[in-house]
């Protein structure tokens, strides 16, 4: 169907796509998976024929196609890009049949929308109100019918661009299953998508982009795995990824538990005491080098209680003695037997005549022995002895699976823990958090005391990105973990991890290969002495998954970074491409209608009535007006930004301030203006731009609100050093984007009209430089919490360092 | 010319809305305005205007895509007007299907010599060529008369401009005709230097006549004009 052959494109002199073959055939779903930058839209946009390739071709069903929109459009070929083009302001049924007006059998209203009710209905999508206005959507129905446009013409080959990107769970799954009926109805679909996942779940198969390079064409998703992907992805090796590593010992766990039905030892003790009719019977088994009685039967609480912990030698009576030769030891009679006399005393008071003790072994190795009592003197039958032997042998097997499932349990409890890291990292959580989280879980699952993520500076300090600590005590990297933490991340002898004894700790490191270089990730566990440096076998290697599993998330969240900081620069540098293009409107409009309408006087071809040429004139001397205002704006905006605003400062009369800015309004909005002023202090400041604050502020609510909006200019003296001024008005209030002077140079308002986005960031940059505050005050309306109430606070002094409060108070009295 | 045309002034300030109604009304033109795009693609089908000129500045809509959704509408001839002089900002205009750009401030002369130009392209004269009026190009038929293009029979609809511009290089055909004939002869006097509005108008046409792995139907002579091709 689609064949992509050799192509390369680029943006200028950066290379986007190399030598790209990739080939989609009929009803299939192939997916295009890469990280943020592989060439994924590039790619989509090249089969669009929205851009040129610099080489290669595009063939669909063998046949080369132009790079045009509307050609390939005509080959069956249908895009839903990213960032849907849907109009805002048109219904569901305008948006779906958008350019196909003009068919006849879409000139009526009823039959347009019953044709657009019938498109969605066959392609099962639940907007039932062809009416509503696309305004009004959810994301995931916005989605949905820009499927359904590009459904309309019933392509061949549906291109879906990151069609859940913007999307919840709920709604991507309504997405995800309107694809696969799509795809079930013969549709081929090409899937760009960052949710591997999601590929599984949709696709055939997967490409996988890496800079702009096919590195895997055919991923098939009914037998590959994510990790595949995502190393392909990222070009990282995941052999021995987390994962992998507990799915083969899930299979171990599950090979053991599914073995004979657990026999312990107890039941292995009672059963040989039944064979042979005897009554009592213990086993211990090696423990750090001492016998440790594991189970008994019938055992005298006394010679329990001695019994319970024995050395492997002549002085712990006859198991001690059986460990110690690793033989069978036969005591015919107690009194006499060498190996009973620490014990002698006890084994008279529990009527034990004689003993044997067998030794259990394993692998040519001593687990433990077991020991049978007898009430009588004398030697035990031949074939006693096999009898017991036989049990030795259970009790080897039974001993050994449990130390092998006491084994495998903790590992897999390491493991279950490195899949909760992996998870909390995957998320996109803040990696801050992210790590606090995975790093504490890394340590509950190592069993360790300690668990930190260590960052070694140039300076040969330490600083902590993350660190779990068993107990409450804050956790600081010890100067000697320095050297440790050295030795780790410098070490290229491909022993990532390091074992050591460091300050009565055990001490585990692992190099975390991180873009600066030099993270350790370390565990911790208390010194036990005459314990290995390692608390268990896997610890090592599982330190090492996880650092490595580390390295990938902090790799994510370098690249994430990059990329948010690459698209605030580009809404930075929108916004000012918005606001240039927007100043540039308020410019020209005044301008265009002073030189309009003097050139309209100046027509020879027509004559004015007095009614026009008077009403022409009024125009050119208000628009005349507007522009200075708006240069004026410009001018002190400028002096703003490069920090030369001059103020020309007295003590103020507040009050007169005030009485100055309301009679700068119209003549006919004067009654509208209340003031309510309590006697103030005189104040440091700028008359004529204060003054300018009020005017732009008393302005605003003038001409943003109904007529009948009523604008309370009061102010009132707040201790003895500070003046609040409030311009409240009961009309529509203001949306909350703009109540942030601040963001009006950068969001400039809609209407054009106004200008009040610079006459606010002025006003507030005025007030600023007198040492105060100009803030929108929701606390000073009414109870209907209705209008809009700016609130300006200014210190006595100006905000002028020069003045003491001596000064002020001398000017006050 | 002016009299039964109706002029839809698509612009928000009330002076500038006021400057151009009285300019046309005092000549003779109806004019309809809006400030808003949804009443202005509503006065587009009621009010059947037979010039727009729309301001690309306006609140709540995007310019461009209210010129786009009016040439998905309707044929009828589009001016806009922009504060913004930059070619891009030319071409996307042309490209989403206008007929002419204006830029802020301009004169009344201008205002109504590009009204006067786009009527004249948009709006037929009753008296058309008599002869001569099937002109076939491939499996393409152009019916002067009726100003309809078919091939093999179906429609292919173009918008007036688009369609003068056929003409123009099938009344030539084989001819190589400059950028400024073609703009002299399709948009009229005074447009010689608007050479884009040729390559953008070309390639409408070519999207809308040419075939894929056909042959070209219109040849680009670089630096030079067009030719629509011979036989």
């Amino acid at each position: 169907m689609l064949s992509v052959r050799g192509l390369t494109a680029d943006y200028g002199h950066r290379r986007a796509l190399s030598d790209i073959n990739l080939d989609v055939f009929a009803g299939e779903v192939v997916a295009l998976a890469g990280e943020n930058g592989a060439g994924k839209s590039t790619l989509v946009r090249c089969v669009a024929g929205d851009l040129a390739a610099t080489a290669g071709e595009i063939l669909i069903d063998n046949e080369r196609v132009r790079t045009d929109p509307a050609a390939v459009a005509r080959r069956g070929v249908s895009v839903v890009w990213q960032d849907l083009a849907l109009c805002e302001n048109l219904d569901v049924a305008s948006n779906l049949l958008l350019g196909r007006e003009q068919r006849s059998e879409l000139r009526s209203d009823a039959r347009f929308h019953s044709t657009a009710r019938s498109l969605l209905a066959s392609l099962d999508i639940p907007l039932p109100d062809t009416t509503a206005s696309v305004s009004s959507l959810s994301g995931g129905q916005r989605q949905l019918l820009a499927v359904a446009r590009a459904m309309r013409d019933r392509p061949r080959l549906l291109i879906l661009d990151e069609p859940t990107a913007s999307l919840g769970v709920f709604e991507s799954r309504q997405v995800e299953s309107l694809t696969r009926r799509l795809s079930d109805e013969g549709t081929t679909i090409l899937l760009i998508s960052h949710d591997i996942d999601q590929m599984f779940r949709l696709a055939d198969r997967i490409a996988v982009l890496r800079h702009g390079r096919i590195v895997a064409a055919d991923v098939p998703t009914a037998t590959g795995h994510p990790d595949e992907v995502v190393a392909l992805m990222s070009g990282q090796p995941v052999d021995t990824s987390p994962r992998r590593q507990l799915d083969r010992l899930h299979s171990l766990v599950g090979r053991l538990t599914s073995g004979d039905p657990e026999s312990s030892l107890a039941v292995i003790l009672s059963a040989l005491g039944t064979a042979l009719a005897a009554d009592r019977l213990s086993i211990h088994l090696l423990d750090e080098g001492r016998l440790r009685m594991t189970a008994s039967v019938g055992m005298p609480a006394a010679l329990h209680s001695a019994w319970f912990d024995l050395p492997c030698a002549v002085d712990g009576g006859p198991p001690g003695a059986a460990a110690l030769t690793q033989s069978t030891v036969i005591d015919a009679d107690v009194r006499e037997a060498h190996a009973w006399r620490p014990f002698r005393e006890l084994a008279e008071q529990a009527g034990i005549r004689s003993s044997w003790a067998v030794p259990v072994t394993a692998g040519g190795g001593l687990l433990g022995v077991i020991t049978v009592f007898r009430r009588n003197r004398g030697t035990p039958h031949r074939d006693e002895i096999d009898l017991v032997t036989l049990y030795a042998g259970y009790a080897a097997s039974a001993a050994e699976r449990d130390r092998l499932l006491g084994e495998v349990t903790a590992r897999n409890r390491v493991l279950e823990t490195i899949r909760v890291v992996l998870e909390e990292l995957a998320v996109s959580v803040p990696l801050a958090e992210g790590l606090g989280i995975a790093v504490n879980t890394l340590r509950g699952g190592l069993g360790a005391d300690t668990v930190a993520l260590l960052a070694r500076h140039p300076d040969a300090t330490l600083s902590c990105r993350g660190w779990a600590s068993a107990t409450a005590a804050e956790f600081s990297p010890r100067a000697d973990l320095v050297a440790a933490v050295d030795s780790v991340t410098t070490r290229r002898d491909g022993a990532p991890v390091l074992a050591l004894e460091v300050d009565g700790a055990r001490l585990l490191a692992s190099h975390v290969p991180a873009p600066d270089g030099s993270l350790a990730l370390v565990a911790t566990w208390p010194a036990e002495p005459g314990r290995a440096a390692v608390p268990f076998v896997d610890a090592p290697a599982l330190l090492e998954d996880a650092a490595r599993s580390l390295q990938l998330a902090l790799e994510r969240e370098t690249s994430e970074r990059a990329h948010r900081e690459a698209a605030a620069l580009r809404r930075s540098q929108d916004l000012q491409r918005a606001f240039l293009s927007r100043l540039s409107h308020e410019l020209r409009t005044p301008l265009t209608a002073i030189h309009g309408y003097a050139d309209s006087l100046l027509q020879t071809d027509v004559e004015w009535d007095d009614e026009s040429t008077s009403r022409f004139l009024s125009r050119i001397a208000s628009e005349s007006a507007r522009l200075s205002r708006l240069v004026a704006d410009l001018l002190d905006l400028s002096a703003i930004e490069s920090n030369i605003l001059r103020l020309h400062r007295d003590w103020c009369d507040i009050g007169l301030v005030i009485d100055a800015a309301r009679d700068c309004a119209p003549m006919s909005e004067i009654d509208r203006i209340k003031l309510d002023c309590e006697p103030l202090p005189a104040v440091w400041a700028d008359h004529d731009r204060i003054e300018q604050v009020l005017v732009n502020l008393i302005d605003n609510a003038i001409r943003h609100n109904p007529p009948t909006t009523m604008v309370i200019v009061a102010a009132r003296a707040v201790g003895s050093d500070h003046v609040v001024i409030t311009v409240s008005d009961d009309g529509v209030g203001m949306a909350g984007a703009t109540s942030d002077p601040s963001r009006a140079v950068d969001e400039p308002p809609r209407s054009a009209t106004s200008g009040a986005g610079l006459g606010l960031s002025i006003s507030r940059a005025i007030v600023v430089a007198h040492g105060g505050s100009l803030l929108l005050d929701a606390s000073e309306l009414g109870p209907a919490q209705r209008g809009t109430c700016w609130r300006i606070e200014l210190p006595v002094s100006g905000g002028d360092p020069a003045l003491t409060p001596a000064v002020v108070a001398a000017a006050d009295g | 010319m002016a009299e039964n045309t109706r002029v839809l002034i698509v612009e928000d300030d009330p002076n500038i809305v006021d400057l151009i109604r009285s300019n046309l009304t005092v000549r003779g033109f109806d004019t309809l305005v809006s400030a808003d795009g949804i009443r202005a693609l509503s006065l587009l089908e009621s009010g059947e205007p037979d010039v727009v000129l729309l301001d690309l500045m306006l609140p709540e809509i995007d310019g461009m895509e209210l010129c786009r959704a009016m040439r998905e509408r309707s044929s009828v001839g589009i001016i806009v007007v922009s504060a913004r002089r930059g070619e891009r900002d030319k071409v996307s205009a042309l490209n989403m299907g206008a007929d002419d750009y204006m830029t802020k401030p301009f004169s009344i002369e201008e205002l109504l010599a590009r009204i006067t130009a786009t009527l004249r392209r948009t709006r037929p004269v009753a008296a058309e060529p008599a002869a001569d009026t099937m002109i076939t190009i491939g499996d393409i038929v152009l019916d002067l008369a009726r100003r309809r293009v078919t091939r093999n029979g179906d429609d292919i609809h173009l918008t007036p401009t688009e369609f003068a511009l056929l003409r123009e290089l099938a009344a030539d055909r084989g001819k190589l005709l400059s950028h400024a004939d073609l703009l002299r002869r399709v948009w009229g006097a005074g447009y010689q230097t608007e050479t884009e509005y040729v390559r953008v108008y070309v390639r409408r046409l070519r999207a809308k006549l040419e075939v894929d792995g056909a042959p070209p139907l219109i040849i680009n002579q670089p630096r030079a004009g067009y030719r629509l091709v011979d036989g």
